[in-house]
């Protein structure tokens, strides 16, 4: 489904990104992990049309992106989760949702968005029980939650994530990208960037590992999680005790 | 004492011998005693000859390897028994016999038989304790 | 089968590489070094087709930066080691990191199903020690099919036909050489091979050409496949067979594959013959650049009946270096020299080496000129220079020498 070539990004005249090529495919979570300054977060940047300066090829079921300002991506159905959550705190609940459905309502699918809004409150029955309260007033988790919900709202067919795991407790995180497994059961497919490696390779399919913006390792994340170099970089110690189900 | 032998590398080629014995003939060289050891493959051709160094020098120069050996021609009493004494007589002392052939001159009523040794010093020495006649090299090259 | 249309499989190709040469390039000084010199990094390369920019690897680097040279990962995470002889007096040394074991036996696992290897079959491998390696991936991928693996074992000619006759072997794997060494034992001892079980016989290691697969087929009453990889470096495999036997798919998913003209580098155009070129798509502990195999071959642009879509090589006989290949194992003239001078101190100032055609089997066989230095009046002394050479050449080629020694005469024929 995407398709990323060589993607180059600069910061002024530092090379972030050095020719990082990547793909997920229909239906699959795949995960990007990597360390902090890696060069992940400008990547979805970079999909979702947010980077002024690129070069490569980033196409969306073979139709290429750079043309495309960001409201268009999200037409065209990439949805993005972002670092930090960014949801609007003065906001209720119900409206941030009604917000990440905007490209639906310029449809005018107002019934979908009904039905769509009941969807994603069943997903999440903390939203539900907090429908109208105002989204600052929410806790860490139930932000995320949020963010995760309101970009469910634009009906994407590409989720993009951005280190949701961040700020938050070993047990929501585990709560969290169990919506994502979810998710992809239900036919959305999945790109989940993350620091938190373990958890991030262990929901997924398939794994890339950026570092210092180069892609060095890839491939079924079973294999990368048994990697004795991802073990020792990324994995830490405390790998064992969550997938033992302790963390 | 020792009696140079003059020992040539053959593959296992048909005519090879004839070649080499012809090559010895036409430089007018006589061949006092030969043996051949073979295996599958090759074989070494072992001559005593009247003229060494000729011989040697003539090889040669028809490319073909050849080294020499020092052995010894032991006279040995032409009566059943003769060759066994002397063999049980080295075999006792612990001396090896690496091989040996027969001399084509008898030594009056003796017959000849020529010995490698590994350690020739010490083999000459045995016999010599057991009154076994060594002969000479100078002598035997004009029998 | 491969599950990807072309476009995927060229978007995978390309990560692959992508993250192999940015490996390569950071935690191998050779690899680094040699990019540096033509002023490329690793984010020069932005398709696959770029990959004609960088430069060549050759068996001479393998052996140069013995031993851990050329390894891309820490040595604690390498689980198996292998040695080759190599072009210099080292040995070729390679490694593999769990990850490549796991690839390797799901490739080789791969070729053997579409050989027809399932769980009922009883498999039989038969490799000379210098292809232990392929011994060991051979066995792995077969236990994971489920297949009943009789491993390779040294074991005389008669001890092979009776496990091949009384364990029901149904597939065997084995060189060509010792296909034809088999078939004829089979003749002189009057075993019918009608009577055996084995009806698939995977053939590696060696070119064979049509007429060869014709006969073995015929007197051994089997079905050949051929598989081609690398005796050094990573393994068997690397391009297998399919039911059409024309050519040999390449595992594209985990190599890439060039033809280029080994007098100027250059990569022919489309299904010309030339060298083939190999890059390792997937391999961590011991990654191969463009490696110049010294195989002819050319590549076949047609598809594929079969349906699979990766691309196929056809394995022409001729090598564009001058190595032997004997019973599977590739040989280098220098290599040979080098261990003539060490069982005898010196290089004899006449030698020949050859691969002896014996029929269908061939061997490798070395002449010796006997100087002055190597004569010896005593038998036993010339038969030890025999015995020692061939044990010494055969310990480190890892395939058997016949040692001939030889007059000066034999030499000028040449």
């Amino acid at each position: 489904m995407l398709q990323i070539k060589n993607l180059k990004c600069y910061y002024g005249r530092i090379m972030a990104i050095k020719g990082v090529s990547l793909s997920v495919r229909q239906g699959e979570l795949v995960s990007l992990i990597g360390a902090n300054g890696a060069g992940k977060s400008t990547l979805l940047q970079a999909v979702c049309g947010l980077l002024e300066h690129w070069e490569g090829e980033i196409k969306l079921e073979g139709r290429g992106l750079h043309t495309l300002d960001s409201s268009q991506i999200v037409k065209n159905g990439i949805s993005l989760v972002p670092e930090g959550r960014m949801i609007f705190p003065p906001l209720s609940v119900m409206d941030n949702l009604k917000l990440g459905a905007y490209t639906m309502y310029r449809r005018k699918m107002h019934a979908e968005v009904k039905q769509d809004l009941e969807m994603v409150l069943d997903l999440f029955p903390v939203l539900r029980a907090r429908i109208h309260q105002a989204a600052g007033t929410l806790s860490g988790g139930e932000q995320q939650m949020l963010a995760i919900a309101r970009a469910l709202m634009a009906r994407p067919k590409l989720l993009l994530l951005d280190e949701p795991s961040m700020g938050l407790a070993p047990l929501l995180v585990k709560k969290i990208l169990a919506t994502l497994v979810k998710l992809r059961e239900n036919g959305i497919t999945i790109l989940l960037v993350e620091q938190n490696a373990q958890a991030a390779l262990k929901i997924a399919d398939r794994g890339y590992v950026l570092e210092t913006g180069s892609v060095v390792l890839q491939g079924p994340a079973e294999y990368l999680l048994n990697d004795d170099e991802v073990k020792r970089a990324y994995l830490g110690k405390d790998y064992k005790e969550f997938y033992e189900g302790r963390a | 004492m020792r009696v140079e032998q003059i020992s040539i590398f053959l593959e296992n080629k048909a005519g090879r011998l004839a070649e080499v014995t012809t090559i010895i003939a036409e430089a007018g060289i006589n061949i006092r005693a030969l043996a051949l050891a073979d295996t599958s493959d090759f074989g070494v051709l072992r001559l005593i000859v009247n003229d060494n160094q000729k011989a040697e020098e003539t090889l040669k120069n028809h490319g073909f390897t050849v080294g020499t050996t020092e052995v010894i021609a032991v006279e040995v009493p032409d009566q059943p028994g003769g060759l066994q004494n002397i063999l049980a007589i080295l075999h006792k002392a612990g001396a090896n016999v690496e091989y040996m052939y027969a001399f084509v001159q008898q030594s009056g009523n003796n017959a000849v038989m020529i010995f490698r040794f590994d350690h020739i010093d010490a083999a000459v020495k045995i016999l010599e304790e057991n009154s076994v006649v060594v002969i000479d090299g100078n002598r035997l090259y004009s029998m | 089968m491969s599950n990807l249309d072309p476009e995927e499989r060229k978007q995978l190709q390309l990560e692959r590489l992508q993250s192999t040469l940015n490996r390569a390039f950071r935690n191998v000084p050779f690899h680094r070094n040699r990019l540096q010199e033509k002023g490329l990094e690793p984010s020069c390369i932005g398709s696959v087709d770029d990959l004609a920019l960088l430069p060549f690897m050759e068996r001479k680097h393998l052996g140069e930066h013995y031993p851990y040279g050329l390894f891309a990962v820490p040595l604690r995470d390498i689980v198996r080691i292998h040695s080759a002889p190599g072009t210099t007096s080292n040995p070729t040394v390679s490694g593999y990191t769990r990850q490549d074991m796991l690839f390797w036996r799901q490739m080789t696992a791969n070729a053997l199903e579409i050989s027809g290897v399932t769980s009922q079959d009883i498999l039989q491998i038969n490799l000379d020690f210098g292809l232990a390696n392929w011994g060991r991936d051979y066995k792995d991928s077969a236990e994971i099919i489920g297949a009943g693996v009789i491993p390779s074992t040294t074991l005389s000619l008669d001890k092979q036909l009776m496990v091949l006759r009384d364990y029901k072997t149904s597939v065997l794997i084995t060189t060509p050489s010792m296909a034809s060494e088999l078939a004829d034992h089979m003749l002189k001892s009057e075993v019918n091979p009608a009577k055996l079980s084995l009806t698939t016989l995977i053939l590696v290691g060696e070119h064979v050409d049509h007429s060869f697969r014709e006969l073995i087929e015929k007197q051994l009453h089997v079905k050949t496949w051929l598989h081609y990889g690398l005796s050094e470096v990573p393994g068997p495999a690397i391009a297998f067979e399919c039911s059409e036997h024309v050519g040999l798919h390449v595992n594209e998913e985990y190599f890439l594959a060039e033809i280029i003209d080994p007098q100027n580098g250059r990569v022919v155009g489309a299904g010309r013959a030339g060298e083939l070129v190999l890059t390792t798509l997937t391999t961590r502990a011991f990654p191969l650049i463009r490696f110049r195999t010294g195989d002819r071959a050319r590549f076949v642009r047609e598809i594929c009946p079969c349906g699979q879509s990766l691309s196929r090589i056809e394995w022409l006989g001729r090598r564009t270096d001058d190595m032997l290949n004997i019973r599977g194992v590739k040989v280098h003239q220098q290599q040979i020299l080098l261990q003539i001078k060490r069982a005898l101190g010196f290089v004899p100032d006449h030698y020949h080496i050859s691969k002896q055609q014996q029929g269908l089997k061939n061997l490798l066989e070395v002449w010796i000129f006997v100087d002055d230095t190597l004569f010896s009046d005593e038998i036993k002394a010339l038969e030890s220079v025999v015995k020692r050479v061939g044990s010494i050449l055969h310990e480190n080629l890892g395939v058997p020498v016949t040692i001939r020694l030889k007059e000066k005469d034999s030499f000028g024929r040449e």
